[in-house]
């Protein structure tokens, strides 16, 4: 195999775990502002 | 305080995703194949950096678990837990990426080298560290026992990785980074692609070990807030 073609699929498969990885930590974020908002309403 | 936090994470993350497309790039196209090797030499820039971020995760979870059995803090806890969680992890990549690499090398996917040997006891003491964690379900007891088997666990990294394979008569090459034979050491190019690749698999694994740890808090908010209702 090429190395372009290597590149390519590599650099693809990385965007999409970096998409991800970025994705959960908007997630997380939301989630953390919804549990705060749950414990100030509890409190 | 927190928005300084927040913006050196930022920075990490921008920088992991350019860095690691860096490492890509420059691992097929700058470094040249290492000398008595074929092109799967260049697995180096990916298998040396994922076994190292295994042993520096398994060693931030026994640090933790010290850290846990001394304060008692369930945030330690729950580092150690994650820490080790991406540590086993790193250990299959890394084990995966050696596989292929020996299977062109070598011949075959498993030899039984007393690497491939020691990485695979190293994996199984880790499962039994999940699958002690799983089996206890009051959290205080859960966090102690597992803090003390993750202590235990680590005594045996460095002689599992870093003395097994030195005593015992082994096919795997010698880690490029401690190679004393000047005709087998790496050239400066071959240098910048690995110590790069160790730095984009390093901010890479705090990445993830930071996003991992908040997950895990908040999952541990929301039974606290279930359990008050």
């Amino acid at each position: 195999m090429s190395s372009t073609i290597l590149l390519v699929i590599f650099i693809v498969v990385w965007l999409i775990i970096a998409l991800y990885l970025f994705s959960i930590d908007r997630r997380v974020r939301e989630l953390k502002k919804i549990v705060q908002l749950r414990e100030n309403l509890k409190d | 305080m927190n928005t300084q936090r927040e913006k050196f994470f930022f920075v990490l993350k921008i920088l992991s995703v350019i860095f690691m497309a860096f490492v890509i790039y420059a691992s097929l196209f700058i470094a040249p194949e290492a000398s008595g090797f074929v092109s799967t030499s260049r697995i180096i820039f990916y298998h040396v950096p994922m076994a190292w971020i295994a042993v520096l995760a398994f060693l931030i979870s026994a640090i933790y678990s010290i850290l846990y059995l001394k304060n008692k803090r369930i945030n330690h806890d729950i580092i150690a837990a994650s820490s080790a969680q991406l540590g086993f992890i790193f250990s299959i990549a890394a084990t995966i990426t050696g596989s292929i690499w020996a299977k062109v090398e070598w011949g075959a996917f498993w030899n039984w080298d007393p690497r491939e040997t020691s990485i695979l006891i190293l994996l199984l003491i880790y499962a039994a560290y999940f699958s002690l964690r799983s089996a206890v379900e009051q959290d205080e007891r859960k966090a102690q026992l597992s803090a003390v088997y993750s202590i235990l666990a680590f005594v045996t990294v460095p002689f599992l990785i870093f003395v097994v394979p030195r005593v015992i008569e082994t096919l795997h090459p010698e880690n490029p980074v401690f190679e004393t034979n000047p005709s087998k050491k790496m050239t400066p190019s071959i240098r910048m692609v690995f110590f790069a690749s160790i730095f984009a698999f390093s901010m890479i694994f705090i990445w993830i070990l930071k996003l991992k740890i908040e997950v895990e808090k908040v999952r541990k908010k929301i039974s606290i807030l279930g359990e008050k209702k």
